[in-house]
């Protein structure tokens, strides 16, 4: 009953409540382990509900229920592109008003009226959800350039702790003694110094911390 | 703030709408009262402010432009010729590439900090016996000195 009327005023409501059980998961509740281990996904039969809609988790239900599903006749072919629909439909309204301004203007009484006001009607009803349709896209769009902007700053990061290690292994280098030097392990030669001095504006792969043993196992770049 | 382009176009259907509404509503305003049949008296007129001559070019910029900036953010969105369908399949196939280019990005991340912390440490260690065989050497120096 309770979750029913839950229910009911998250359908009413724009701006619905989060679901209950998250008052489960208090600091005292988590500290204590008394809290409920999180809620499972919902499985393909059951679907979830969202801004007081069902959605069911296959891709048969789309998030943007069809026109048909609303009672609303379609303009538009079974397949169809949506940029050139939309312009087609832009340009068909306009035309429906200049339409609508000659019936007014001719026989305001005249049938027609009330035939090219649904014609406008529909039109912008189905310019609403053509963009609609679009919406997922876009979505999903936003979510990839989000993605790859991560993973552009983790690459940079990436980059700049190697020419940072770099660096450090030049400073670290030409502290060393041109001689063979020992330092608790830590040994570099003449040889590999040269090497080293080489590279060292080379930042990628063949880097000088590659060969440096102070830097061994960074062949990670 | 702007919105997005979706948003934006949205917005633009819905103030055309308004504009016809209004452009309408304007015929309604300022039309002539008809006679009733068979009588010459008409009903008062309707004196709801002063009809501007430049109303009807007014809302016929209106209407064109908003038709015209709906005409532009329709064709600055992205084609789906290829249909709605594939264009998701398309989608998807991206988002998983960028979810795998992410995890071994993180990962070559973690490990790169890990084995700069110990470098880190390696250097630390190294200075460390550095300074020892410093003082090491000052002592020895004192007592060459004494």
């Amino acid at each position: 009953m309770a979750a029913n009327t839950e229910q009911q005023q998250q359908a009413v409501s724009a701006l619905p409540l989060p679901p209950s059980f998250y008052e489960n998961y208090t600091d005292e509740n988590v500290k204590n382990h008394r809290a409920p281990p999180p809620p499972l996904p919902p499985s393909d039969q059951e679907g979830y509900s969202c801004f007081g809609m069902t959605f069911s988790q296959s891709n048969e239900t789309p998030i943007v229920p069809p026109l048909e599903s609303q009672n609303v006749e379609r303009l538009h072919p079974e397949s169809y592109e949506h940029k050139r629909e939309l312009l087609k439909m832009n340009h068909s309204l306009l035309c429906a008003v200049l339409d609508l301004l000659h019936i007014l203007a001719s026989s305001a009484d005249s049938p027609q009226r009330a035939q090219k006001l649904a014609d406008i009607y529909l039109i912008l009803i189905h310019m609403q959800h053509l963009i609609n349709e679009l919406r997922p896209v876009q979505a999903r769009d936003a979510l990839a350039a989000m993605m790859s902007r991560q993973v552009e700053a983790t690459n940079n990061a990436l980059s700049s702790v190697a020419k940072i290690i770099n660096e450090v292994a030049n400073i670290v280098n030409r502290s060393s003694s041109p001689q063979t030097t020992h330092v608790n392990g830590l040994t570099t030669t003449e040889e590999e110094n040269e090497l080293y001095e080489s590279n060292s504006t080379d930042v990628n792969h063949h880097s000088l911390a590659y060969h440096n043993p102070l830097f061994e196992n960074m062949d990670l770049f | 703030m702007s919105s997005d382009r979706l948003t934006q176009l949205q917005d633009l259907v819905i103030s055309m709408a308004e504009q016809i509404c209004n452009s309408t509503g304007i015929l309604q305003k300022f039309a002539q009262p008809l006679p009733f049949d068979g009588s010459k008296s008409t009903a008062s007129k309707n004196s709801n402010g002063v009809y501007d001559e430049n109303l009807p070019k007014l809302y016929a910029q209106l209407l064109s432009q908003t038709a015209k900036d709906i005409d532009y953010l329709v064709q600055s969105l992205p084609t789906d010729e290829h249909g709605i369908e594939y264009q998701q399949s398309q989608q998807y196939r991206m988002l998983q590439q960028l979810e795998k280019d992410s995890d071994e990005a993180t990962k070559r991340l973690e490990s790169v900090v890990h084995h700069c912390e110990k470098a880190l440490e390696n250097v630390r260690y190294a200075l460390h016996q550095i300074s020892e065989a410093q003082l090491k050497a000052q002592a020895i120096d004192a007592e060459i000195d004494d």
